[in-house]
């Protein structure tokens, strides 16, 4: 049972699409936002990897599971956690002392991101330091450093 | 903090482990600066890309298949899953409910 809030959205969702829709054909709208999601703009390039006889299974029936190819399930998995990886990484490097959520040495942190930023910046990440300050759940850390670089420009 | 010869050989028996695993290669497509993107965090931490997406499959394909289902509306046996998948699929839901449970 859907609940108010969720009717809510889908009534603005179907009258957004109507209004964006040309002489009324509202469902090539809808099958236009479906293949969006597909869309490769960008310039790809070929990976090879070695997995066991296993992940090859789970890969394989995650993938037609879901309808789509196996490389598209490698490519959405780093898509969509390669940063939380990193944060992950990230937390235990700069783990100071006692094992603890707490215990982080920021400002070995802070200077470890800033190299990490200006590699990133040259592929066209901007303020992965910013990006991962969040991530790392240290938005104090993040607003300091997003202010101080707004009063560098 | 343990001895440092002892959390060594651990790390080392994981890699043994890994390495003595029959593995076979598969290829897939990444967009050009995600890639750079990968690799330089790769090199940082001190591992190949291989161990990365290994790594990410085992603690995340089965998340993201979760997320998936959820949305699709869809149950367990309504996914094709193989038995060998679908049973270690189920063994990941339980072991999650019952973590969550003692979290609260």
């Amino acid at each position: 049972m859907m609940n108010f809030e969720d009717y809510e959205e889908l009534v603005q969702e179907e009258s957004i699409k109507r209004d964006m829709a040309i002489d009324g054909l509202s469902q090539f709208v809808d099958l236009g936002l479906n293949a969006r999601i597909d869309l490769e703009d960008q310039v790809m390039k070929g990976v090879s990897i070695k997995l066991s006889e296993y992940q090859h299974e789970l890969v394989e029936a995650v993938a037609k599971t879901i309808g789509k190819s196996k490389s598209k399930v490698i490519q959405e998995l780093i898509g969509s956690y390669l940063d939380s990886a990193y944060a992950s990484y990230l937390k235990g490097l700069f783990q100071k002392g006692d094992l603890s959520r707490e215990n982080l040495d920021i400002d070995a942190l802070k200077s470890h991101l800033d190299k990490d930023a200006k590699e990133l910046h040259r592929s066209g990440f901007d303020d992965f330091d910013i990006l991962m300050l969040l991530k790392m759940d240290l938005k104090n850390e993040a607003i300091k450093l997003h202010t101080k670089k707004n009063l560098a420009e | 903090m343990n001895n440092y010869f002892e959390e060594l050989g651990r790390i080392h028996k994981q890699d043994i482990n890994e390495k003595s695993a029959k593995s076979s290669a598969m290829s897939f497509q990444l967009a050009e600066n995600n890639l750079q993107k990968l690799d330089y965090l790769c090199k940082v931490m001190g591992i190949n890309r291989s161990k990365l997406i290994h790594m990410l499959l085992e603690e995340k394909l089965f998340d993201a298949l979760e997320i998936y289902m959820n949305a699709s509306e869809r149950t367990i046996d309504q996914l094709e899953l193989t038995d060998n998948i679908k049973n270690r699929f189920k063994t990941y839901l339980m072991i999650k409910k019952e973590l969550e449970r003692e979290k609260n």
